[in-house]
């Protein structure tokens, strides 16, 4: 496999997701910004978005040792309690891990959005996964983490989040926006909330731009670079290195890729 | 690797209900058409008004009538009445308290209105005891459960309980000076340390109702803590001109449903669970006019 292509694909106006896929608007700049994709030369088959914010959630439930039916009968249960009678208005899905269930539901409406956006930019259907899975998978496919509990800290211009993984498996994760919280406070919260006495010696992974001196609490910090290990073509390692951030900035995009490569 | 399909399938189902759904909506617009043109015939008055037939004016006001006039004595827009502060979410946290010992509460959310959402597993309890049970404190009491053993007895059951509290004390909100908004959080953290809950934190928002003459300073108190310290919490919240709005409590590490007992004995295990009360402080806004027009 060879990271063939790479880019930064930057917005006139800031566009809030995904807000911006209901406001014309913000439609026709996404329309715009993803033009520019053909003629840079990546042929976008199979276009996948990261989900995250109001249109969706994840919430987090026991899972049924030895009963993975069984949890998935649950946690559909589970979706049709919360959601009641707009249960029809989401795209309900799960994740069964050895220790939990997730039940994640997203905004149908969002979905369609997003292909009908596909579809004004020339590109094919779009796919889809959640910002924190899309983490998960780019440290997995890196080969640099899955042992003991991992911390992913990640950052846009304004949202953060926190991604948990035990062993290589998700275990659950918090997002605030930056202007609400520091990073430093959110963080606390959440390494008292999740992290229990038995969680030894916790590894941090910052993906996107943060810096790797202020987290002097973890014996064990680093840059997330999801690209370790992976063939990089010549242009694609000149956006690497002068992309703001380094190349954990890639790292959702480079878990959405990964996860689209194991769905054809 | 995580793998999920979100895909906005259309199930065929769903395309079936719209389908019915418009044919239905058809069907009875045109029975609304049929029973009108038996009473009043539709055929007629349409001919009437495509031919310019001239409809009766409404009869001038007389010139002595008076305008009508909006006095200042007229009753206050909903805007400008201020909201009311309750008890509502302290009482939805006693109720947690009475839950039977069978009951492993996992989730806890509340609101100003009284409004309650208990979620966790239930073992050796009957749902209908269970409703029963609330039933003594709250009202519009709906029990719904799960089970993973189809039904035997003893089976740990997947609970979800829904209700409302009422409120034992409703006042009007105290509306404090924007300068006080600070220090006034700042005692709201305090007391939240005092009651004992661990890794407090405090997370700013500000929400500016639209014609509202108030603005809403918000405040989500964080924390980790047994029931009896959130009690405190709410209790000594109660003396700040805020109002509690939200109340949520989760418990981040799904715990084992507890051991099935004769409900009523012994006591209820505490459980820690991570906590987030929601305050509003009112800063009023209305901008004083003096008599001459200015400010």
């Amino acid at each position: 496999m060879q990271l063939a292509h790479c880019t930064v694909v930057r917005m006139k106006t800031p566009v809030a997701m995904p807000e911006g896929l209901v406001d014309d608007a913000g439609h026709a700049a996404l329309v715009e910004a993803l033009d520019v994709l053909g003629p840079g030369g990546i042929d976008v088959e199979r276009p996948y978005f990261a989900l995250s914010g109001t249109a969706c959630f994840i919430k987090r439930h026991f899972a049924l040792p030895d009963a993975e039916d069984l949890t998935r009968d649950h946690l559909t249960w589970e979706a049709e309690q919360l959601l009641g009678a707009d249960v029809g208005d989401y795209v309900v899905e799960t994740l069964i891990t050895p220790r939990c269930g997730f039940l994640i539901a997203v905004r149908r409406q969002i979905l369609e959005l997003y292909g009908v956006l596909c579809r004004h930019a020339g590109l094919g259907e779009p796919g889809f996964d959640m910002t924190s899975f899309a983490l998960c998978n780019a440290l997995e496919h890196c080969g640099q983490g899955g042992a003991g509990a991992e911390i992913i800290l990640q950052q846009d211009s304004a949202i953060a989040r926190a991604v948990l993984l035990r062993d290589g498996v998700y275990e659950g994760e918090q997002a605030w926006a930056q202007d609400e919280q520091s990073v430093d406070q959110a963080m606390a919260r959440f390494t008292a909330t999740w992290l229990t006495d038995d969680d030894a010696a916790p590894r941090l992974w910052l993906a996107g731009g943060i810096e790797s001196d202020d987290w002097q609490e973890f014996e064990h910090v680093a840059q997330l670079d999801p690209f370790v290990g992976l063939d990089v073509s010549d242009s694609a390692r000149l956006v690497l290195q002068s992309a703001d951030g380094g190349a954990g900035m890639f790292s959702v995009a480079l878990g959405l890729a990964v996860r689209g490569l194991a769905d054809v | 690797m995580i793998r999920i399909d979100l895909q906005p399938r259309s199930t065929r189902f769903r395309w079936i209900g719209i389908v019915a759904g418009l044919c239905v909506g058809f069907g009875a617009f045109a029975g609304a058409l049929y029973t009108l043109d038996q009473r009043m015939p539709l055929g007629g008055l349409w001919n009437r008004l495509t031919a310019g037939e001239s409809r009766p004016e409404s009869r001038p006001e007389p010139a002595s009538a008076p305008a009508a006039v909006m006095t200042a004595a007229g009753p206050p827009s909903p805007s400008m009445v201020p909201p009311q502060v309750t008890d509502a979410v302290r009482g939805v946290a006693q109720l947690a308290r009475h839950l039977p010992p069978g009951f492993a509460l996992h989730a806890l959310a509340a609101d100003s209105s009284g409004s309650f959402v208990f979620e966790g597993m239930l073992a050796g309890t009957d749902p209908l005891a269970l409703a029963a049970l609330l039933h003594s404190y709250a009202t519009d009491i709906r029990v719904t459960r799960w089970s993973s053993s189809g039904g035997m007895a003893g089976a740990s059951r997947s609970c979800r309980v829904v209700g409302k509290v009422a409120a034992s004390t409703v006042e009007e909100a105290p509306i404090v000076q924007a300068h006080e908004v600070g220090s006034l959080f700042d005692q709201a953290e305090a007391m939240a340390r005092a009651s004992g809950l661990r890794g407090v934190g405090m997370v700013i928002h500000r929400v500016d109702a639209q014609g509202s003459a108030y603005v809403r300073h918000r405040v989500d108190l964080t924390g980790r803590g047994e029931p009896a310290q959130l009690e405190r919490l709410l209790q000594s919240l109660h003396k700040l001109p805020v109002r509690v709005t939200r109340l949520a409590v989760a418990s981040p590490v799904a715990p084992a449903p507890a051991p099935a007992s004769a409900p009523g004995h012994g006591p209820r295990a505490e459980q820690t669970g991570d906590v987030v009360v929601s305050l509003d402080a009112l800063v009023d806004v209305l901008v004083r006019v003096s008599p001459g027009g200015g400010i």
